[in-house]
């Protein structure tokens, strides 16, 4: 089933944008199917539920949304990516 | 070409992100490359979403506005004489920054390629050591030309 992820910033735009590209290639990598889509924070509560994972520029209180987030920092800085990567998969693939 | 030699700043001093926003507006406005709203709106976003990114070895801020702002396509780089604090992206703690990268970016679908440039230099050590390493303007200024332009 096709999984669909939210990326979202500020302004859905210069770091979502960063985050998205990494992102792709590491659902490429495993081989999930997926649809992707950049908005920014205050839209998120347009897709709660519905998507299946909101990656996000900047941390949120989990408890207002129903669908998983993590935060995706690592990717735009090269730190901690393996951890972000093995989360997002677990919450993708159960 | 998204460096210019006069929008990269070395050893710049500023006391607050005031102070900053300031002058990088003025810079900007001179070579109409923003819109007067500009220097506000970057202050509002910084302040409701701010962009401090703790690197291996340096703390950078990515600061920009929404595109529709920006008249061009453009980078500023200010390597800042002492750090000044932002937050951080992530967790919103303070952060000392001692890096600014402004993003003026407008609506046309080059940014894609600028923001995969930045996007890779955050994550090099290599280039963020020779950032750091750089004791003038004019190191600073090649370095940013030869890595964007």
């Amino acid at each position: 089933m096709k999984k669909r992820i939210v990326v979202a910033c500020g302004a859905g735009l210069a770091t979502s944008t960063m985050i998205l590209q990494k992102v792709e290639e590491f659902l490429k990598e495993i081989g999930i199917d997926y649809s992707i889509s950049q908005s920014q924070i205050y839209e998120l509560d347009f897709y709660d539920g519905e998507a299946d994972l909101f990656v996000t520029s900047m941390k949120l209180d989990q408890n207002k949304y129903k669908t998983p987030i993590v935060v995706g920092t690592p990717f735009l800085i090269g730190i901690n990516e393996d951890t972000l990567k093995e989360q997002i998969k677990e919450i993708l693939l159960k | 070409m998204y460096v210019e030699k006069n929008l990269v700043f070395y050893s710049q001093r500023f006391e607050d992100q005031n102070q900053l926003f300031d002058f990088m507006a003025d810079e900007l406005e001179k070579q109409d490359y923003v819109r007067k709203e500009f220097r506000e709106a970057i202050k509002v976003r910084e302040q409701n979403f701010p962009t401090g990114l703790q690197l291996q070895n340096l703390n950078v801020a990515i600061v920009h506005t929404e595109v529709e702002y920006s008249k061009a396509e453009k980078l500023v780089i200010m390597k800042l004489e002492k750090p000044l604090i932002f937050r951080n992206i992530a967790t919103l703690e303070p952060l000392d920054v001692e890096l600014i990268i402004g993003l003026i970016l407008n609506d046309s679908n080059k940014h894609l390629e600028v923001l995969q440039k930045v996007s890779q230099l955050l994550q090099s050590e290599a280039i963020i050591q020779e950032i750091k390493d750089t004791s003038t303007h004019e190191e600073l200024a090649e370095l940013m030309q030869n890595y964007f332009n």
